[in-house]
């Protein structure tokens, strides 16, 4: 594992690449980039995706972690995060990681949110492989579901009053400003025309209604998913204790790994 | 300013971002501010915290270097076999050293949160190139002002007389029926073990001996140990900190600075203690 900068629009990503371990039995010259969501959802997967990428170079895989533009340890404040920076930062590390690696092969595993900008990405540049883990459907509902844990977190530390300034453009603990605001409200991943030369997975927690309608309207559409539920890593995003926490699905990384293997 | 992502350590298997002032800007025998982990939040903070107020240390002329812990978030396990608590004094000589040969500053002051207090505390004090510390949510000691605030509320609310009563006549006590403070006390036991007062006293009487500057910050958060900001001077009215030592107290700010002007005011904080600190070195 080895931490480094990746320019991207003039602008300096903190990433870390994970090359295949060398205890791995085979080099599989397969580039896989994964998309973390954004603000405090980041913050909470940070482990996850380390996990995931740790396990996925012990099986071969050349892997690119890295903070969006705005986001964690990279260039920019944290006001200034876009979607359409996100995604072409993907598409910026993903040519970096396939340069470096020589590889022969390109995959964009995006989690919650990640799903979104990864397919926003793979519309200009499709990858090989494109698995949507748990993902964001409409960005819309991320507004909402945004203001209401605020207002519980206000009311758990007794805030409200003190803090009533803050809603509508601080959420959990990060500045959002109209223009990321605008673009949630307009993004929804069924708009997203996904290039049909790439194949795609969705990892999906059980009885996610949104996520069941979202890979019908796909299929009907006449492509190809798997689509795996895995009931043993739900996880309750709408929870604020998730602000303490740090999630491990342990199921999900198994299951990708499983379908990366087989690809 | 200007960030470069450092990979370091005895087996290159450290990872941290120094952040370098403007030449124009920068303090020639001003320290580097070291941040150090809490918990497993890696190296950019809890909400960006460290990220941002590099930058802002940066605009002040100050070098910072946030970097990860053996095993956390970026940096991976060292192979030598040894443990985490042996492990760490090595990685953090490791980053003081890796700062010195790359920028020639040899002044640290260390930050950290809860453990990353506990670690630049003892850090502190077997490296005399540490000429300052940090603390945030650090080492409390309750005292009779304390007890006064912590119970004096509870005597004149009938509300919370009624609940201790019920709990004296309740044969056993579940933790599910804690009150939210008890529940915040044992959590924060559960961190780690707090050092003696006695052991405490004596070896910040050994900071202030080689005059390593401090600055002690708590929230609201570590109310189960500290709630008023005169608790430091009668904590350690023993101590002659001979106008080495500083303490804020931010009481509606969590422990890990959710909201952004709870962060703003710990910068502004940290910022101020810098400048009048090292107000001889630019």
């Amino acid at each position: 594992m080895k931490s480094l900068h990746i320019q991207s629009d003039n602008n300096k990503l903190y990433s870390v690449i994970h090359r295949p371990s060398e205890n791995s039995k085979t080099i599989r010259k397969h580039a896989v980039v994964l998309c973390s969501p954004i603000t405090h959802e980041h913050d909470t997967s940070y482990m996850a995706l380390r996990q995931l990428a740790l396990r996925l170079s012990k099986l071969g895989f050349d892997v690119a972690r890295f903070d969006y533009y705005a986001t964690g340890n990279s260039n920019g404040t944290s006001q200034q995060i876009s979607l359409q920076t996100c995604a072409r930062n993907i598409l910026d590390v993903g040519q970096y990681l396939s340069t470096t690696a020589n590889s022969e092969k390109l995959t964009y595993i995006g989690l919650r949110l990640g799903a979104i900008l990864a397919s926003m990405s793979a519309v200009n540049q499709p990858p090989d492989q494109l698995i949507l883990w748990d993902p964001v459907i409409s960005g819309n509902t991320i507004t909402p579901e945004l203001a209401s844990m605020h207002k519980r977190y206000l009311e758990k530390v007794n805030r409200t009053e003190a803090h009533q300034h803050t809603l509508g453009r601080e959420y959990l603990g990060y500045p959002y400003s109209d223009n990321i605001l605008n673009e949630l409200n307009n993004t929804q991943l069924a708009d997203i025309k996904l290039p049909d030369t790439t194949s795609i997975s969705i990892i999906s927690s059980p009885d996610n209604t949104e996520q069941n309608q979202f890979v019908e309207k796909v299929r009907n559409n006449g492509i190809h998913l798997q689509h795996e539920i895995i009931a043993e890593d739900s996880i309750d995003w709408q929870n604020i204790r998730i602000l303490d926490e740090a999630i491990l699905p342990g199921q999900s990384i198994n299951q990708i790994c499983n379908i990366l293997k087989a690809s | 300013m200007k960030e470069s992502v450092e990979n370091f350590g005895s087996q290159n298997h450290l990872c941290g971002t120094l952040c370098a002032p403007d030449e124009s800007s920068f303090k020639q025998k001003g320290p580097c501010i070291v941040m150090l982990n809490s918990g497993l939040i890696y190296q950019a903070g809890p909400f960006r915290l460290h990220t941002e107020m590099a930058r802002e240390l940066a605009q002040l002329g100050f070098y910072s270097f946030r970097f990860d812990l053996s095993g956390i978030g970026d940096s991976s396990r060292s192979r030598e076999n040894i443990t985490f608590d042996e492990q760490t004094p090595v990685d953090i000589e490791s980053a003081l050293a890796h700062i010195e040969e790359k920028t020639g500053v040899s002044s640290f002051v260390l930050m950290g949160i809860c453990t990353g207090a506990d670690n630049a505390h003892k850090h502190a004090l077997k490296n005399d190139k540490v000429t300052g510390a940090i603390f945030l949510d650090g080492y409390a000691y309750k005292t009779p002002g304390y007890y006064m605030r912590y119970y004096l509320p509870r005597i004149f609310n009938p509300a919370i007389v009624f609940e201790k009563l019920g709990r004296l006549i309740s044969s056993s006590l579940k933790s599910s029926k804690l009150s939210s403070e008890t529940q915040e006390q044992v959590k924060g036991i559960d961190f780690w073990s707090m050092p003696t007062k006695e052991k405490t006293l004596e070896e910040l009487s050994q900071l202030v001996d080689r005059n390593v500057h401090q600055l002690h910050v708590f929230t609201h958060d570590w109310i189960w140990c500290f709630n008023h900001q005169s608790q430091f001077d009668s904590m350690y009215k023993q101590l002659d900190f001979k106008n080495t030592a500083t303490c804020v107290y931010l009481d509606q700010s969590d422990h890990t600075y959710t909201m952004i002007d709870d962060r703003l005011k710990l910068i502004d904080a940290v910022s101020n203690w810098l400048e009048s600190s090292y107000a001889t070195s630019s």
